[in-house]
This record gives structure tokens, sequence and C-alpha cells, in this order.
């Protein structure tokens, strides 16, 4: 459905954003992991047709975007990291006009689809104040709910869920589910858990480069049995960075449980641990940071 | 603490591209404008020079001030750091004093910047014109004019960031201050303003506090002084400069007190509201499934729906706010300001005013209202361009399907939509004006042409504006070349102007006439628009193309509609941009100033030989003219009989024909041969067959064809339009020998082409020139069935013949070579006095003066009849001319006829005038037949004090004997102060009057203040027994000179009044009188004994050295007493007296039999006194 091929981007400032990027998306929900200045948002934006790559093509259900972005456009649903709104327009007046703008010119069915999501985003009660006065949340909210218009076959959202409380971000994530069922749905998140919950197919974004890409399962299986744990005290820690192949620290009651990937037991009090979605993420980010260290 | 907050401050400033920007707009516009300064006389690094460059200058300021603003000011606000600012240990007056000193510092280094590259300008100048180098005239100007300007402006701009957090706010207070600047110029008459003319200032009171920037307060100081004068007196501080600076200081300072005490230094309170909202909506619905719903508009096709839901959002943010409001309000203000300060003034200031016409308010208000227009499109198209932007919904609107073409017209309809109801409320407040006026001709069609002439400039700058805002990265860049296009555009119309192809929106002069029913230049107007329009919309294809969506340029592809748009404007540009060109350039001839002036240089050297030759005397001229005026157009094919009148045989001759428009013509002579045609001058040099001996007789015959279209530039004595036409048929048939016409009348272009200066000769008494050089005029003149002609002759026949009126006129004796025609739909009436048939010709709808021409018409002719002798002809004829002619003059007096303006001589508002207003102007009208007709005075110096101040004088006597001797007083006082105003722009030695060259100030203002001295120092009774036999002695064919009508005067006065005479007529003569101290007692005889002690100095000009000189007084000069303030027409005088004065200081006594309480030295301006004020005391 969606290709992306060999995808770069270069700002004027000389920054790399993205480094030959690849992806094979198919309807469903596709979680894109990554830190922050991993580049998801430079790779969204680009999806979303509002700037051109360096490097690379992008074509969706086999149409070249680049070229043709409008094509995409009709069918896009995008709510990027953050955006403002019009001072003293109302939620309903601007949802309206997002419709118009994505072509929702039928008077009935647009309206109809507006207090639809209205009710699905839980904004329906404020409809007639002003976005510009909206709490983070609700603004989120309204973000969500004007990238649903239409009837989009890509949905790119970026960071949704940051600023929500856990009931919205669980009926976001329903919300989610229910659309992606024919639609490509990508989710850029730095949230473990969003993904695993959500996903699945997956990719880890990192310094512009696809590090990782398959279904959570499968990486997670990719690891068993490579993943162990140990609670040491502070003062130890930095002894045991220096000798294993810690993947991650967490603090825990006080003390410092280890994460480390190995093949074997490292040291005696090491437990093995079953791995979930995290310990993929972080396993892949270390190495990365490892790569980097051996370049030192 | 502040020092550094400060210094952050001003780096923020200059580390933005806008201010460099900004540098770069005002460093070009010092250096275009220090390069047009400099003459021999005054120099360009002059004190007055440099001061008027920074006043030149000084209302851009506001402009950079708003740029520079709009980026750092805002930024607290844009960017969302007024919690974390806020919220740090500064104070509020560290942050405001900081942030204000910041603005105030980075707009006085670009001023600075001004300075440098004023002074570094000079090394291009040539030496001539600069004189030498004085730094304090620059930082004097810079204190008292930069200084206060860059505070005011700051304080209001800041005040208005501060307050309103807007940018769009913060623009709209740079408007209010443009327009009370330009308000304060209308009323103060500045002559910076284009479109104000007078030099006349009587309004200046009021006006100089309300401007702004002490422009006006620095006109009136520096009015009167002389070139000598302006290259050394630097601005003083007194007077209503002061007040006026005290002012606007005072403002700026009392502006940053309350902004001080009014800012909240605290985020605004949104972030409550909000979390009240947050309450509201606890209650949680219940999730239903989510249905997508299909597109139903394709994209490929424009949406109207989507295009109005974008329009509405984007005009209500521009409407609903506060600014929006404010901008209204000026319009109505600055219309109103507009029409009260023009109207009522009337053509001449203080005299008779207009009928608030239709035609006369679209001529007022087309310029500033598009001017304005333009700004506001500027500032909304960056603005509405921005909006997404700035408020960061882009990445949300780009991404949606909908076409570029869409967001680009929603956004230029609200622009012009916010233009037109501006124009729209112009217009309503001209239509209530009018009604309160009682006049209800309204003429709604030409109203609506407003939103065509001054709307389509809006339009073209709004399109322009948003092409630019691509090639911007930031708004205040964006700005910046929307207000670089606006400077421009004033800037190439006011000096750079080279070709209407290439000066962006170029409009022809705004000049309708009620009689004539057109606008001048409306065809080519049309074509001018389609020109740029296309031009515009050839760049609005690209602009669509390359709109923004998102971070990069995301070019749209052409659709096919866009190439068919793009290939029918690019034709059309091409099409309309070349029909132009073969307008100006090729049908008609196209010139840029410089290029005439080397034309007329180039004529008088290379035909110099032909100076002296001696030439033929025309004796008939017999014509037959048909004029078309549909067509713009006439021909004219007839002949001349002429004589060699000198003792010279003529071999040779030259002939020139000059006329603007374009010409075809064919000349032959009886046997002679044509051997040289010059194209460029368009000269002809035959040689005769046989030799032309003393009073031989030839034949001349000529074929004229000439056009007029919208396209010619206007020439106030020839054009043709449909609704009338004036033809001054004399300056385009041929004439023999050296043109005079063609050469340069300007004496510094002369001096710098190292041409004579003089382009007169001085008079001489030798000459005694006699010349029979009147002629016999035949003509026959046709034009279109519904008009009538009037030209010079008597009528002998008139007739019809397919479908085109026919007249045929004769003179019955001979006449001066005045040959005028005027064709036009006419009334006629007509009336017999003492045997003399009076006709008016008028426009039809133009017929509530004629009650008032007749009665001032007969009663001069009456005045004439008695003191010299009676009108020589049996018929006179006065016609109304169509209003293209006031660009030359009010009226122009023909043999038996003469011709008055509309609007000038007729339609003037007439209604509760006490006076007959028509009396001035026609009494000088018709006296030209008496000077200027029977005394025709030889062309050298002094040439019209026999013509143009006999005519005020004439002005003079009748006002005096119909309303009273000291009517006229109001009349002098304005011609003195016009006088002394004008020749401080003299460029050169000032002449006396008696050999005074074509210097209107001199012969016409100055002429009536010497002939109002005369009628007090000898009386009306011996100059008119001097001019009767002046008119015996010397009328036609003789050619008198100024020093024959000297004689005359001699020859009736004592002399003592010689003396006299000859400082009014032989020099330029100045006197300071001023009143030092004055008591008054009351005797026992219950008389009051008035004691004044007054100084009474006479200053001399040396012709030699320009220089004034004092010189010992030996006069009788007037002193009155009143009883209240001196009235103008002496209505409250007590005792008013003569004394003689004879040196400096002198302590006098009047006697009165009431208690006086003001005294007056010289209360009805015999003399010429440039300072006034101390000629006053109150007595206490």
């Amino acid at each position: 459905m969606l290709n992306i091929r060999n995808l770069s981007k270069t700002y004027d400032n000389g920054v790399h954003a993205l480094n030959g990027v690849s992806l094979d998306i198919e309807p469903g929900l596709f979680g894109l992991l990554g830190p922050n200045g991993a580049g998801k948002s430079s790779l969204m934006r680009t999806i979303a047709t509002l700037q051109l790559p360096t490097h690379g093509q992008i074509s969706f259900d086999n149409k070249d975007i680049i070229k043709n972005p409008n094509i995409l456009r009709q069918s896009l649903g995008y709510l990027p990291q953050e955006f403002g709104v019009y001072p003293k327009v109302s939620c309903y007046q601007l949802l309206e006009h997002m419709a118009l703008l994505k072509g929702l010119t039928d008077h009935k069915t647009r309206k109809a689809q507006i207090e639809q999501l209205l009710h699905q985003t839980n904004l329906y009660d404020v409809r007639k104040k002003d976005v510009s006065s909206f709490s983070g949340g609700m603004r989120q909210r309204f973000g969500i709910a004007q990238a649903l218009l239409g009837s989009p076959k890509l949905v790119i959202v970026d960071e949704p869920t940051a600023g929500l409380d856990p009931y919205e971000r669980n009926r976001f994530h329903n919300l989610l589910c229910e659309i992606s069922e024919n639609v490509v749905v990508i989710l850029s998140t730095h949230i473990v858990e969003d993904v695993s919950q959500l996903c699945p197919n997956m990719a880890i974004l990192a310094e512009g480069q696809v590090r990782l890409k398959g279904k959570p399962s499968e990486l997670i299986n990719d690891i068993d049995g490579t993943i162990w744990r140990k609670i040491i005290t502070k003062d130890q820690t930095s002894s045991y960075k220096e000798r294993f192949n810690v993947i991650s620290e967490q603090l825990v009651t006080g003390k410092t449980q280890l994460v480390v990937q190995s093949e074997f037991q490292p040291e005696m009090g090491f437990d093995p641990v079953t791995p979930d979605l995290e310990d993929v993420y972080f396993a892949t980010l270390h190495q990365l940071s490892n790569g980097d260290d051996n370049d030192k | 603490m502040i020092n550094k907050l400060t210094q952050f401050e001003f780096k923020a400033h200059v580390n933005q591209m806008g201010f460099w920007v900004a540098a770069l707009v005002v460093a070009w516009m010092a250096f275009m404008i220090t390069g047009q300064r400099g003459s021999n006389l005054l120099f360009a690094n002059s004190s007055y020079a440099i001061t008027q460059t920074f006043l030149f200058v000084v209302p851009n300021i506001i402009f950079v001030v708003c740029v520079l603003a709009s980026s750092t000011l805002l930024r607290d606000s844009q960017y969302k750091m007024e919690s974390l600012i806020f919220t740090t240990p500064i104070d509020k007056f560290q942050y405001l004093t900081s942030r204000y000193l910041g603005l105030v510092l980075a707009t006085l280094l670009l001023m600075f910047v001004v300075m440098i590259v004023m002074m570094v300008t000079l090394l291009k100048l040539d030496d001539a014109l600069i004189g030498p180098f004085n730094l304090s005239y620059y930082l004097i100007s810079f204190c008292v004019f930069i200084v206060p300007a860059v505070l005011l402006c700051c304080s209001i701009v800041f005040a208005t960031a501060m307050f309103s957090k807007s940018m769009i706010a913060v623009y709209v207070s740079g408007i209010v201050v443009y327009v009370v600047y330009i308000i304060g110029s209308v009323f103060g008459n500045s002559p910076m303003l284009v479109g104000s003319s007078t030099l006349l200032n009587d309004g200046a009171g009021f006006a100089s506090l309300l401007e702004p920037y002490g422009l006006i307060a620095y006109m009136e100081q520096s009015a009167y002084w002389t070139s000598e004068q302006r290259n050394t007196f630097t601005p003083v501080l007194t007077g209503d400069l002061l007040l006026n600076r005290i002012l606007w200081l005072a403002v700026s300072v009392s502006l940053f007190v309350f902004t001080y005490h009014k800012f909240a230094f605290r985020q605004p309170t949104i972030t409550k509201k909000s979390a009240k909202k947050e309450v509201e909506e606890e209650s949680k619905t219940d999730i239903t499934g989510y249905d997508a719903v299909d597109i139903s508009h394709d994209f490929q096709t424009f949406n109207f729906s989507i295009w109005l839901s974008k329009l509405k959002l984007e005009y209500a943010s521009v409407t609903k706010g506060l600014t929006f409001i404010v901008l209204l309000v000026i319009t109505v203000v600055f219309t109103a300001a507009l029409l009260i300060g023009n109207i009522f003034s009337g053509p001449i200031s203080g005299g008779q005013a207009y009928y608030p016409l239709t035609e006369l308010i679209l001529e007022i208000l087309q310029q500033p209202l598009s001017d304005i227009g333009m700004m506001v499109a500027i500032f909304y198209a960056v603005e509405l361009f921005w909006t997404e932007r700035v408020v960061n919904i882009n990445a949300l609107v780009d991404a949606t399907p909908t076409r570029n073409f869409t967001f680009y017209l929603a956004k230029l309809t609200t622009v012009l939509a916010v233009g037109f109801t501006l124009v729209t409320a112009s217009i309503l407040v001209s239509i209530v004006f009018q009604l309160t006026q009682q006049y209800y001709d309204i003429e709604p069609l030409l109203y609506l042409s407003l939103y065509y002439y001054a709307g389509l400039p809006i339009v073209l700058t709004a399109l322009l504006t948003l092409f630019l805002q691509r090639f911007s990265k930031t708004k205040s860049i964006g700005l910046l070349l929307g207000f670089g296009v606006f400077s421009a555009h004033i800037i190439v119309k006011a000096v750079l102007f080279t070709h209407p192809l290439i000066a962006f929106a170029y409009r022809p002069q705004f000049i309708y006439s009620d009689m004539a029913q057109t606008l001048y230049h409306s065809d080519a107007l049309h074509w001018y628009n389609l020109y740029w329009f296309s031009v515009a919309i050839v760049l609005s294809v690209f602009t669509v193309k390359f709109w923004q969506r998102g971070l990069s340029t995301v070019s749209q592809t052409f659709t096919r509609g866009s190439i068919a748009i793009l290939l029918l404007s690019g034709t059309s540009m091409i099409a309309s941009g070349g029909y132009i060109y073969y307008q100006t350039n090729v049908f008609n001839v196209f010139m840029t100033k410089e290029q005439s002036l080397d034309k007329q240089a180039n004529y008088e050297q290379q035909y110099a030989q032909f100076k002296t030759m001696p030439i033929p005397t025309v004796t008939d001229i017999n014509v037959d003219v048909n004029i078309y005026p549909n067509k713009r157009g006439y021909d004219a094919k007839g002949g001349y009989v002429f004589e060699n009148k000198t003792d010279k045989p003529i071999e040779q001759l030259l002939l020139s024909v000059v006329s603007s428009g374009h010409v075809e013509q064919a000349i032959t002579i009886d046997s002679a041969t044509l051997i040289t045609f010059d194209e460029t001058h368009k000269q002809y040099i035959f040689q005769l067959d046989k030799v032309m001996v003393p009073g031989d007789v030839r034949k001349l015959n000529f074929e004229l064809n000439i056009t007029h279209n919208g396209f010619t530039e206007l020439d106030g004595e020839h054009f043709v339009t449909k609704g009338g036409a004036y033809i001054e048929l004399e300056d385009v048939i041929p004439q023999f020998g050296f043109d005079e016409r063609l050469i340069m009348g300007d004496e510094e272009e002369r001096l710098k082409r190292g041409l004579v200066v003089d382009v007169l000769e001085r008079p001489s008494l030798q000459e005694n020139l006699v010349s029979e050089d009147w002629v016999n005029f035949e003509t026959t003149v046709s034009t279109i069935d519904t008009h009538k002609v009037a030209t010079v002759g008597k009528l002998q026949k008139s007739w019809t013949e397919n479908g085109r009126n026919f007249f045929h006129f004769k003179t019955d004796k001979r006449v001066k070579q005045q040959l005028a025609y005027v064709s036009a739909e006419f009334d006629v009436v007509s009336k017999q006095h003492n045997n003399v048939d009076i006709s008016i010709y008028h426009a039809p709808e133009h017929n509530k003066d004629n009650a008032l021409v007749f009665e001032a018409l007969t009663s001069t002719m009456d005045y004439f009849n008695e003191q010299f002798f009676p009108y020589r002809s049996d018929e006179f004829t006065v016609v109304e001319l169509p209003y293209f002619a006031s660009n030359q003059s009010f009226g122009s007096a023909q043999p038996g006829m003469y011709l008055g303006v509309e609007n000038r001589f007729f339609n003037l508002d007439n209604k509760d005038s006490e006076h007959n207003h028509l009396l001035r102007g026609v009494s000088h009208e018709f006296a030209h037949q008496y000077w200027g007709g029977y005394l025709e005075p030889n062309y050298v110096g002094g040439y019209a004090t026999m013509t143009e101040t006999l005519c005020k004088y004439t002005e003079l006597v009748m006002a005096r004997k119909t309303y009273g001797q000291y009517s006229a007083n109001v009349e002098v006082h304005l011609s003195i102060d016009r006088y002394l105003q004008a020749r401080s722009y003299n460029n050169k030695v000032e002449n006396p009057l008696y050999h005074v060259g074509f210097e209107p100030f001199i012969y016409y203002s100055k002429g009536k203040q010497v002939m109002h001295a005369m009628l007090d120092l000898v009386g009306e009774a011996k100059i008119n027994q001097a001019l009767k036999g002046l008119l015996e002695s010397h009328g036609y064919p003789n050619k008198p000179t100024s020093l024959d009508l000297l004689n005359a005067y001699y020859s009736v006065t004592t002399p003592e009044q010689h003396n006299i005479i000859n400082d009014l007529f032989k020099r330029v003569v100045f006197h300071d009188f001023k009143v030092n101290a004055v008591s008054t007692v009351q005797q026992s005889n219950g008389e009051y004994a008035t004691t004044v002690d007054v100084n009474s100095l006479k200053i001399v000009l040396n012709q030699e050295t320009n220089k004034e000189e004092l010189e010992v007084i030996d006069d009788n000069i007037e002193v009155g007493i009143y009883s209240g303030y001196p009235a103008i027409d002496n209505s409250n005088v007590l005792t008013i007296k003569k004394f003689h004065f004879n040196q400096d200081k002198t302590t006098i006594t009047l006697y009165s039999k009431e208690k006086p309480s003001y005294v007056e030295i010289d209360p009805n301006r015999y003399r010429i006194d440039r300072a006034m004020v101390d000629n006053v005391m109150k007595i206490l």
C-alpha cells in the first residue's frame, strides 16, 4: 500500500534527518518507534507531502506521491506533533472548515461525520468554544477529529497520545484500531507501550535510519533468552556498565535494576527475563550507541 | 541590568535580516533624494536641503519601526516565551525600558545610516552644487526632527504592540500615524505632498501643530528665507516649531508612561478561561462507531463553497478586530478632511468655493485613497499570507487536498474586500458631504469608476505583494518587500520616472471634465490597466503554482486552466505592452525630462544663426479646420500671405511646426524649394527661387492633420476630446524664423548646459520697435452636429452639411495672432451693452454664472470707456473651456474674446456670496484687450509688467471702485505671501519688476502689491492719466518696453515720488518695521495722545552680489491706531496717518477721540515686510 524506497532528507542547515529509509506498510496499524530526534517527524512530514525528500521515492497505492502530492492528500489524515489553530474560531466551525478543505462539500454527510467525530473525541459539549482556548488534551482530541474527517486511506499520527489522560488515550487507541481495518495508520511515538498494545507491524527509527522492522511478536522472539536482569546498588552501576552489555537501567525501590543482553548468563545473580518490546527497543538503541563508540 | 538588557534587545534588532533590508531601503532613499539636490544658489549640503531630505525620510520612519517591532516586540507572545520571561527576576521597568530603548536605538542607528549616506552622496555631485561642509547642519536637523520622530514612532508602535500583542494592530498604528501626517500636510499645504499645489499658507497654525513631524512648522518658519539664508540658517526652536516639538515629545513620553502603568506584567488570562471550560466538558459521551465519509469533491475544478469557507474565516479574522474599525474611522475622517480642505478653499486658496462636483471629489480622493489602499493591501496581504504559519496550523491545512488556487483566491479576495470596503466608506462619506452641501447630482457611475481608478492599484499591489512573499523566509522580510514596492512606486512616480511600461501600476493624471463628460486619458488608462493587470496575472499564476505547502517548495503542476490563463495573460501583457509602446513612443513622442531638455539645448545651438536673419511678416491667414471630437483629432488646411516688411532681402526661410500629439504636416511655398527638413525639431528650410526684396508679398500653403488621443500628454492649450476641443491654432500652424518656443526656459538647466542665462534681453529705450504684425483672419470650421465652435472674428454664416455643423468667421480689422478654437456643446446667451454685443458660450448645465459675468464685464467695460477709450469692436465673446485647460491656466484672452476655464471662471459655488467673485477674473481678462492688446509690448524683459501687472492693477481698481478702498486688502496680503514664498524657491538673483522674465510670482504677485503701493503713492487718476498717454503714444503698432511705462509714470509724478517708483519697479526692496513701544495718555481735551516708538529699516537687494544691504529710509509710511485688533479692512481704525521716516528709529504721536487698544505700522502693506508679527502692538 505505502512503499517508501531509500528516502533521505538533508535540511538546508546540513542536518541529515533521514538516511536511506525503506519501508513497506500494509493496511493496519504500523508503529514507528524512535527516540527524540530520530527523524520520525521528518519522515511523517515527508509522507504527508509537506516536504520533498532529498532522495528516494514514496508511492501510495502504486502512485508516486512525490510527483503528485494531491493524490495522497485526498485520502490523507494527518495529525502533526504540534499544531496551532486560528484564533476566535469555534471547534465546530474549524472542523467544518477542515472538512471543506478536504472536499466534504456535501452538507448533510459533512454535518453527520463532524457530529460523530465530536462524540467520539468527546468534544461535543465544547463544540461551540474557540479551539484556541482549549487545553492541550482537548486540542489533541480536536487534532484527531480533524485527521479522521472524510475517508482517509492513510492516517499519520505523530505522537498523538502526548497530553492525553489514560481514559482518553484508551479511547483513542480503540478509535485507531477501529479505523485501521482497511486503512494504513502510521503511529509515530516514543512510547513503547502504545506500539506493543496496538501495532501488528512496526519499525524502529534512529538517527534517520530504520534499525529494525517486523512484527512485535517476532522481534521479541528473536531476543528471547538473551535478556538478563539484576538488582544492584547505585554505586555499582558504572562498573557493571563497563563489564556488561547493559541495555537499560531502571530504579526499583531506590535500587538500580540493570538489564543486560547476553547469549549466556553474564554473572551470578542475573536472572533470565522473558523479553518484551521494550527490551527489543532498548537493545536496538544500545547496539546503535555501541556502534558509535566503536567508531570513535 | 538595563544596560545589558538593552544591549540584548539592540542586538536582536540588528541581527534580524529585516533591519538590514530596512537599512538598505532608507539608505537608498537618502541617496536618491540627496542625488537630486543642489543648485548654484542653494547647495546640496545647505542646512535647508539637509533638513528637507530628513523631512522627506521622516514619514517613512513609522514603517521601519513597524517592521523592526513586528519581529522583536511581539516575539515573546508569538513564541510563547512570556511565561518564561515573566517569571525571571527582571521587573516590569527593566523589561519595558530595555525593549523600548532597544527599538529606539535600532531605529536611530538606521537614521544615522541615512545621515551618513547623505554626506557620502555629496561626493557624487558636481562641485558647483556643494557648499562648505558643516557637520552642525546635519546634527541640528537630526536632533530637531529625526530624534523626536523616532521617539514618537517607537512610543506609538511600542504601546500598540504591548497592549494588543497583534501584528496587524501594529501596522494599523503605523497607518494611523501616516494618515495624521497626511491630514496635517494637506491642511498645511505641504509642498512635499503630491497634489497640494498652492504655496499659500493660511491654515498653517493648526496644521503646524497637528502634523507630527514638525514639517509644516518648519516650512512656515523657513517660507520666506532666501537661498542665501537657506544655505546657512538652521531650524530655530521658536514659535510653532517649538510648540510642535514640545507637543509631540510630550505625546511620546506620556505614551510610554501610560504603557508602563497599564501594562500587566503577566500572561494574558486565556489559560484561566480554558480551565473553566475543561470543567464544563466533564460529561463523557458514549463511543459510537466511526464511519468514513467519501469525499464528494474531486479537486479538479474550483469549488465555490470551499473558497467561501476559507474567505469567511479570513475575512472574519481581519474585520472582527478593533484594527479594522480603526482603519474605517481613519478613512472616514481622512476623506472628510480632504473634502473640506479642498472643496471649500476653491481654485485659489481663500477664494470662492467649488461646487462639490463628483468629478472634483474623485480628483481629490483618487490619489490618497489608492495610496492608503495600497498600503492596507500590502499589510493585509502579508498578514494573511503568513496567518497559517504564524498560528502554526499550516501542517493541517497544507496537507489537505484543496488546490493552491483556492487558498490564494481566498486570501486575495479578503485583501481586496478590505481595500474595497475602505473605498466604499470613502464614497459614502463623499455622498453625505455632497448632500450636506445641498448638492444632489451624485453621479453614481462616476463614483463606481473610483473602484476602477483607485481600486486597480490596490488589486495590483495585492497580487504583487502575495507574489513577493514567496521570496521571503519570514513575515518581517515579506513586509519589507511589500513596503519596498510601495516606496519604490512613490519614488519612481516622483523622481525616477522613465516609462509607463516600467512604472508599477502607472496611471495617467486623473482629470475629468463635467463639461466634456469625459476623462482626458480614458482610453490610455484602460490600456495601462490592462497591461499592468496582465503582468500581475502572469505573476499570480506562478504565485499559485509555487504556493507554499509545507516546508520545502512543493510546486503544483500546471493545470490546463492555469496554462490557459498564463498564455492568455502573457499574450495580453505583450500585446497591450506593445500597443502602449507604439502609442507612447511611435505614434506620440516620448521623451524623458532630460531628453527634452537636451533637445531644447540642441535646437538653440543648432539654429543660433537664424536668430538674426530677417523674417517676413504674415499679413493674412485663411484656414479651413475640421474638428473630429470622437476621433480626437482635427485637420487644418490653409494659407498665409506674407510680406517682407524688413529693409533687407530674404533668400532663405526657416519654418517650424510645433505641436503636441501625432502630427502629419505638409508645407508648400510659391516658387521656393525645400532644402532641408529636420525631423527632430520639425524645422523646414526653404530656398526662395527668387529673392524676396523689401515689400515683396508671397503665399504659403499648409496642411495639418493632428491626433490627440488618450496617450498624448495633456496640453492645456491643445486638446480634442469627445465632449470638447480647445485648439490655440497660432501655436500649431507654421511659424517663420528661429522659434523661441523651442528653447529652454529653466535658468538653472540653461546654466548647466552652458547657455546664456537670461532668456529675455533687458529693455532699452533706444529700441522703439514698431511692427505691424497683426493679421486678417478668415476661417471655415466644422465640427459634429451637437457642437458649436467659437473662435476669433465675426461669425459670417453657419450651416449644417452631411451631419456636421459649419461656421464661417472673418475679422473686420487686423487682429493680434491669437487664434483659439473651442468646440463643445454650448448654450449661447447674449446681451447688448453700449453697442457691443456680448455673448457667453457656456456648457448647458453651467448656467448659474451668466448674470455675474455680464455684471462684471459691463462694469469693467464702462471703466475702460471712461478712463481710457472705448473698446474697439462691436462684439465681445466669453467662452467656457473644458476643465482640461486648467492644466495650463485660468483663462486666456483673445482678440475680442476671453476663454474661461470650467471650475475656474465657470461653475463655482456662487450661493451666499456677498461679492461678485467673478469680478476679479473677468476684469483681468477683459483688461487684456488693452494691456497686451491695444498696448502690445516688445517681447523683452519686463514684457509682463505691461500686460499681467497692469491687469492686476485693473483687478485692484475694479475691486476698490465696486466694494470700497480697502476691499482688495486681503487679496494684496495673499499676493505678498505668495510672492515671498515663491521667491525663496527662485534659484537665481531676483529680477526687479521692470525686467522680469517668465516669473509669475513677480509679475502677478509682487506686481499686485506694487500697483497697490502705486495707488497709494500716485493715486488712481494720475496712474490712469499716465496709462492713457501711453496707450495713445505707444499703442499698436508700437512695441513699447517697461521703460516707456516708467517714463509715463515719471511724467505724472514728482521727483520724490520717482525714487519710490524706482524702488518699486527697478529694485528689489524690503522693509523691516517694528513697534518698539507704545503708550497712550488722555489729554485735558479728552483726546488720547498715543506715542509710538518704531523701527523702520529699509533693505535693498544688491543685484551684483545677491546680498541684502541696509539703506536709510526716506519715505512716508502709515501708522494707525485701532479699537481692537486691527481689522484687515480698517473697519475699526481710529486714526491712520502718514509719517515721514528718515532714520532707523522714530517716535511719533497719534491722536484719537477714543482710547486705542492696538497700534500698527503700515497696516495696508504698501511696503513689503517679511516679519509682520512685530508691526502690531497692544496698547496697555
